[in-house]
């Protein structure tokens, strides 16, 4: 028997997948914030015996659980890490706090960004007062223009330790090129407190954690780090003890936010964070090879957000190399997804004259209106009520009953009566601003990030109220083709076990590849530079043994990020092997930068004149486990007229008006399958909005397609 | 004397006289080659055939859409252009990227700079005026422009702009435009700005408007010819080539918008969006209180030398107008280039309009300044005559915004827009431009990014933000120092929040990001700089809060510092402690903030920072936690906390002693009723008094109010 259990742990569910034998069986249960082991242990019973096999038994089958946590990220907003101390190049102590002038707007909406009247920084993960400097100076060469005192430190150290910080993060300037301070600090507070007493102080060197340019962003890359550190590893410690008590017998892994997953010992607390999203674009990217798309938007609408994610050219994801986590930069290879305040608890207002929608949520309590659960803001949800394609007593599969008559009254008091419309009109136009935003939204994000053409993309809708708008948001994003899945309730989850073993290396490297003035091609550097590839790759060698691969059976690669003479911008160029060799091996390279950059940005905008600088390395190391494919399915007698459930009336915008709209029972459909819009699909988790000009179709794994048939029909 | 002027409101008419001799509503220059004051000064022009009938079609979704989906466009521009280009400047913000209608109105623009909003648009209206139908020039798909003449409607020649037509089926639809401060300029001073320019030829590299590329391409004769104008002429064609393709994708992504949506669609929409600007910005004026209201400011330096000028600027709002009157003002200035001009000056009221006063009306556009009109009495400071030297322009227009902060701030405080009213964000300089080898072996010339952390502000409700970015920009960069060892070629050994530097109040202003620096090493450094406010202030406090303080130039020559350093001395570089300590051997030199290029020896140092905000209220309103969370965060000494604050520490706990404090507190109340006087008699006094007449030589024909004949008007009031 071959079994493991993918976990998503959510805000408000906890989804687990148990893939038993090439099936995939779903188990969903309540969050519980109070211990979210519990939730884990709920939503695992339930998939294992949808699978047929009591958990215990199925724990102790299982080879691989993979669990994707929030704990980091609520302690995170909660403020609740570790008491920590940060030791600084003298000088520079405020260089947290200040954030590059720009951190008390990293991370807002862009109307927040653009209001500085009313600007506030972020709550500091490390109190001012924690914070000291030491005086010591290396510059960009790495030459040391000030040495480091050993008492110097000593004395900052016995500071910290006295205001009683519970470990000490060390960023020296340019550390990430000559590391000899750091590690002089570490060694000094290594030697005064050293780990065999009571009080041993953690002590985290940015050179070690992140080699790389940028002193806000290494330093909030560390703090990070260390903040979650305890309260992460204790929850999965905690976690990992009580499913050995039942009976698994394999390491813990941990989906992480750079599009794999590893072992608990080889992880760090900051990869966790955001897992889940990151997780989903994996999943999407798997599940797109496995039915031959390899451009993927993937979009997920719930209650409260929106979030997308991009998979470009199959297995060639969207890294943000500096994202931004809570209100703070940071620089991990992160596996790009945005969240827009957009979901089915957005609020409608009219503002001056206007409509709008969002960013503001009802959330899931009091919720949209029709909750009746005190909500008196009318939201999308109650807009989708309105215009027929939620049926009140059919919500989640009939488990909530909807008070429609509370939708409609929110829409005309907040919407129809300030604009002048019926309620009718006013759900419309909700429904075509939030459609739109979101829409446009995506389609910034595909041609912001990637300089893709959206319409090179098909997108997948995941969420309860994805596959509702999904058509609509579709159009603003100029795509054509919607994929929903049966399983696309839970698949955070499903997409942890889409994730290989993967383990990344970075550095910052300056290196002249193409001089501008000579216009010669520099062979000086390249055995420093192969050595530190080899470097890297050694350290691969030791993490992917740890994890049971030898290099034969890792997959490495190596990305060079490039620019031209003193730019920032740079542009990631993948080299042939690990090296590079001689005059020729590095023209190869400059032209394989130069054809990209044209690519993105035009020919005229090359300039090899400037010359041809490299600035970065990243190594990743992959081991490949075993995933879910997707297999046809026979109709087994089914057809499209069984399938159907009747009519509702919905409301197609002002040219259809209210239609008698037929509705199918989405698990009902047969594959290979084509209906034509205007038609709804009722299903447990959504529904399966068709409108005009649109139509349905199932294909041979029975994942359903919303696919455009004509333009702006609706 | 008096003239007639277009009726505004009543209360314009009755208390705002204008004289012959003088222009007020435009640039005080006359057409000259590549420049039209008459298009610059335009407003909005008519609507089109086209424009009306996609208007027609549009509903209110269809142009908030539209509004989300340009300005997606142009903010994906921005971060283009801001990660190729290689200028400091534009790295760091000082940009802006547009799209423009195809007569030339800004619609949305990614930003980077608020002022570039409101400028660069009247080349573009040049262009189609008199090149398009000019057989020796004309426009056509793919032409390139190139523009950072500030007589035709720019900043300072530092400010380089390009613009690109938009065709679709061979009519221009729109414009793609991009730019920003790029610095080198071919100048009398690397780097740019030349404070000792006396006329604009002196200042380098000037060009009205002129197609630079087809076909979208650059052409190479011309590249040669402007690459060869400059010292670096390598950054500058690698900024030139970056524009490009910025510009490229704007016009990518607006071609498929058309596309995709119609062209009567797309223009109506943008028409649209000039129009509900308008009509927010008339909405917003009609929720404040009709009135007068005014601020004056005195500013301390001429560029490299000091000397007083005068600045006052009253607010006339009636309705849905409002009139911005700048009168009284001091000359235009010939021995420097501190001179503003008409364009810029309105342009820089628009940093605090679109942050401050109409905030949460997105996207800033031309539409929001339609009921806005500007008076500027020219020929003077703040509108000037076309020979002169513009270099420190920005500087000057900022007097404006300076006043208007205060002036808005009175208009809004009882009006439903309270939480807009706050002291102004510092507006001080101390700006070094650094030229030299860097540590790679690059030519450099340019500021650091620590121009981007000037001091907020302290706000009606809370303090003012610390570091909170460059004063034309609503968000902005201040990079790291780790990137900046890499391109600069001074080394920096402080980049922190100063003690001491800001505005107190019961809210304080903001502290800015200090940078101080040495040159060491082998590497050769020269540093030219700029700024003003040395002696005098003119970051304001707001109702009875301290002013930021000024901030002159400081260099200390010579120094031992990092021998000190090395031996062991642990030595703290903030200014305040530079400043009082002076621990360090070697010249200490407090000087005006601009100075021409003069070349810098290992151990010179270099103190700078672009200024604090000021605070808001008494300071003996201040939480008394507040002030010893400022101690604790070393914004403030204890000497401050005990004197201006009047808060006492418990010498054992150090917690705040109340009782002590409340004694302190009562003392100086005691002592201000003590000094306080009756207005009249203040007024008579302050009348009596006359700075030197050395420092008066630029202030303008009388005193205390530079006046013509006929002008006279009492020095703190209204024509009635």
């Amino acid at each position: 028997m071959s079994l493991r259990f993918g976990a998503d742990v959510g805000g408000t569910f906890t989804d687990v997948v148990c893939l038993r034998d090439g099936q995939l069986f779903r188990g969903k249960a309540d969050t519980t914030h109070y211990d979210l082991k519990v939730g884990f242990f709920n939503a695992a019973t339930i998939a294992s015996e949808r699978a047929g096999i009591p958990l215990e038994e199925a724990l102790t089958a299982a080879e691989a659980i993979v669990y994707s946590t929030t704990v980091g990220t609520n302690a995170l907003i909660e403020r609740r890490g570790t008491r920590l101390g940060l030791i600084t190049t003298k000088g520079f102590e405020h260089t947290v706090k200040v954030g590059r002038a720009r951190n008390w707007g990293d991370g807002l909406p862009t109307e927040s960004k653009y209001d500085r009247g009313r600007a506030m920084r972020p709550e500091p993960l490390i109190d001012q007062r924690l914070v000291v400097g030491v005086q010591e100076r290396i510059d960009n060469l790495g030459e040391v223009v000030i040495g480091l005192r050993d008492e110097d430190v000593l004395e900052k150290v016995q500071y910290l330790v006295d205001r009683g910080v519970r470990g000490i993060v060390v960023v020296t300037l340019n550390s990430f090129i000559n590391p000899v301070h750091e590690k002089r600090i570490g060694a000094i507070i290594g030697e005064h407190y050293p780990e065999c007493f009571l009080g041993h102080l953690p002590v985290y060197l940015s050179h070690e954690i992140s080699p790389k340019a940028g002193e806000y962003r290494r330093s909030m890359t560390v703090i990070i780090d260390a903040y979650l550190r305890e309260v992460t590893e204790g929850h999965l410690l905690r976690l990992g003890d009580d499913v050995r008590q039942r009976g698994y017998r394999r390491p813990l892994f941990v989906a992480k936010n750079t599009g794999g997953l590893s072992s608990l010992s080889r992880s760090q607390a900051l990869h966790l964070l955001g897992s889940s999203p990151s997780a989903t674009v994996i999943g999407a990217d798997h599940i797109g090879q496995a039915i031959g798309v390899s451009n993927i938007i993937v979009s997920d609408m719930g209650g409260t957000s929106f979030d997308v994610g991009l998979v470009v050219e199959g297995r060639e994801r969207v890294y943000e190399m500096d994202p931004v986590i809570d209100r703070f930069r940071v620089q991990i290879p992160y596996v790009a997804h945005w969240s827009i305040g957009a979901g089915g608890g957005s609020i409608a207002r009219v503002l001056d004259g206007q409509l709008k929608v969002g960013p503001d949520s009802a959330g899931s309590n009091p919720g949209p209106a029709c909750y009746d659960r005190g909500g008196t803001q009318p939201t999308v949800t109650d807009a989708d009520v309105v215009l027929g394609y939620i049926d009140p007593q059919h919500f989640l599969g009939g488990k909530v009953a909807l008070n429609a008559v509370r939708s409609i009254a929110a829409l005309d008091e907040h919407v129809a009566r300030p604009l002048g419309i019926t309620v009718e009109e006013a759900a419309w136009q909700v429904k075509l601003l939030v459609d739109g935003i979101m829409g446009q939204e995506m389609y910034r994000i595909c041609s912001l990030t990637s300089g893709q053409d959206p319409r090179d993309f098909v997108l997948f809708a995941m969420g309860g109220a994805g596959a509702v708008h999904a058509a609509g948001y579709a159009e603003g994003a100029d795509v054509s083709r919607v994929a929903t899945f049966p399983f696309s309730s839970v698949f955070g989850a499903f997409s942890t076990l889409a994730l290989d073993i993967l383990q990344t290396y970075e550095r910052t490297y300056k290196l002249t590849l193409f001089h501008g003035s000579s216009q010669r091609y520099l062979t000086d550097e390249l055995a420093s530079f192969n050595a530190t590839v080899a470097e890297m790759a050694a350290f691969a060698r030791r993490d992917m043994s740890e994890e049971g691969f030898d290099l034969d059976t890792t997959g490495l690669v190596v990305d060079v990020s490039m620019c031209y003479g003193q730019q920032r911008k740079i542009l990631p160029i993948r080299l042939d092997g690990f090296r590079i060799d001689g005059a020729d091996g590095v023209r190869r390279v400059c032209d394989r930068f130069n054809k990209a950059y044209a690519a993105q940005f035009g020919e005229g905008a090359t300039y090899p004149q400037a010359g041809i600088e490299a600035n970065e390395i990243r190594l990743s190391a992959v081991g490949p486990v075993a995933k879910f494919a997707p297999s046809a399915k026979g109709n087994a007698g089914v057809t499209v007229v069984s399938a159907l459930r009747g009519s509702r009336r919905a409301f197609w915008g002002p040219g259809f008006g209210n239609v008698d709209t037929p509705v199918y029972e989405r698990d009902a459909l047969p594959v290979e399958a084509t209906i034509d819009g205007p038609v709804l699909c009722d299903a447990e988790d959504t529904v399966i909005v068709v409108p005009p000009g649109w139509s349905y179709h199932t294909d041979r794994f029975g994942f359903g397609w919303i696919e455009r048939t004509a333009r702006g029909a609706a | 004397m008096e003239r007639t002027v277009r009726r505004r409101s009543a209360l314009f008419d009755k208390h705002v006289r204008l004289f012959e001799g003088f222009v007020y509503e435009r640039d005080a220059y006359d057409k000259r080659p590549g420049c039209d004051p008459e298009l610059i000064c335009h407003g909005l022009e008519p609507f089109t055939e086209i424009e009306r009938r996609g208007m027609e079609r549009l509903t209110p979704i269809d142009v908030e859409l539209l509004t989300h989906k340009l300005s997606a466009i142009v903010e994906e521009a921005r971060d283009v252009y801001m990660s190729l280009s290689i200028s400091e400047g534009i790295i760091t913000g000082d940009m802006n990227c547009g799209l423009f209608t195809a007569s030339g109105d800004p619609v949305t623009v990614g930003t980077g700079i608020y002022f570039h909003t409101l400028l660069n648009n009247a080349q573009l209206k040049y262009i189609n005026k008199y090149y398009r139908d000019d057989p020796t020039v004309g426009l056509s798909d793919g032409d390139i422009y190139f523009f950072n003449d500030e007589l035709s409607g720019g900043v300072h020649c530092m400010d380089m702009f390009t613009a690109m037509p938009i065709f679709w089926n061979g009519e221009l639809v729109a414009w793609a435009e991009c730019g920003g401060h790029q610095g080198e300029t071919g100048s009398i001073t690397p780097g740019g700005f030349a404070p000792t320019a006396k006329s604009r030829y002196d200042e380098g590299l000037h060009i009205p408007c002129m197609r630079i590329g087809e076909n979208f391409v650059l052409r190479r004769d011309i590249l040669d010819f402007m690459t060869g104008a400059v010292r670096n002429g390598f950054v500058f064609e690698a900024d030139l080539r970056s524009r490009v393709a910025t510009m490229l994708l704007i016009r990518n992504r607006f071609l498929r918008e058309l596309e995709r949506k119609g062209v009567d669609y797309v223009l109506g929409g943008m028409r649209q969006i000039l129009v509900d600007g308008e009509r927010n910005a008339r909405t917003r004026l009609r929720e404040i209180n009709d009135g007068i209201f005014r601020s004056v400011l005195f500013n301390d330096d001429h560029g490299t030398f000091f000397g007083l000028t005068r600045v006052p600027l009253t607010l006339i709002k009636e309705g849905d107008e409002l009139a911005v009157l700048i009168q009284g003002v001091s000359p235009e200035c010939s021995s420097g280039p501190f001179n503003s001009s008409w364009h810029l000056t309105r342009a820089a009221t628009a940093v605090y309009l679109f942050s401050y006063f109409f905030r949460g009306y997105l996207p800033a556009n031309a539409g929001l300044l339609e009921p806005v009109s500007y008076y500027v009495e020219g020929p003077s400071l703040m509108n000037s005559s076309a020979e002169l030297a513009h270099g420190l322009a920005n500087q000057v227009c900022a007097f404006a915004t300076q006043n208007l902060y205060m002036a808005g701030a009175k208009m809004l405080y009882s009006s439903p827009h309270r939480t807009a009213v706050q002291a102004p964000q510092s507006r001080h300089y101390s700006l070094p431009i650094f030229a030299g080898v860097n540590r790679r072996g690059y030519l450099s010339m340019n500021y650091t990014g620590a121009a981007n952390a000037g001091g907020g502000g302290a706000r009606y409700d809370m303090d003012g933000e610390n570091a909170l970015g460059f004063y034309w920009g609503p968000w902005t960069d201040a990079g790291e120092i780790e990137e900046q060892d890499d391109r600069m070629p001074q080394l920096a050994l402080a980049r922190q929040l100063d003690t001491n530097f800001h505005g107190y109040g019961k809210y304080r202003g903001g502290t800015p990001l200090l940078e101080v620096s040495v040159f060491q090493g082998h590497h050769e450094c020269s540093m030219s700089s700029w700024g003003s406010c040395d002696k005098i202030t003119m970051n304001f406090g707001l109702f009875g809060g301290y002013a930021g303080p000024p901030n002159p130039r400081f260099v200390i020559r010579d120094t031992d510092l990092l021998e000190q350093i090395r031996a062991g001395k642990d030595l703290n570089l903030g200014q305040y402690a530079l400043l009082t300590e002076r621990g360090l051997k070697g010249e200490y030199i407090l000087s005006s903030s601009s100075k021409d290029t003069e070349v810098f020896h290992d151990g010179d140092v270099v103190v700078a920072s672009v200024g604090a905000g000021g605070g808001y209220g008494d300071v003996l309103d201040r939480e008394p936690a507040l002030v010893l969370r400022d101690l604790h965060e070393k914004l403030i000494t204890k000497d401050v906390a005990e004197k201006i604050y009047g808060v006492a520490l418990d010498p054992e706990t150090q917690l705040v002693d109340e009782a002590e404090t409340e004694r302190l507190r009562s003392a100086i109340r005691k002592t201000r009723l003590e000094l306080g006087r009756p207005f009249d008699a203040f007024i008579a006094d302050w009348l009596c008094q006359k700075p030197d007449p050395e420092i008066l030589e630029h202030y303008g024909a009388s005193y205390p109010e530079p006046q013509v004949p006929g002008y006279a008007k009492p020095f703190w009031g209204l024509y009635d």
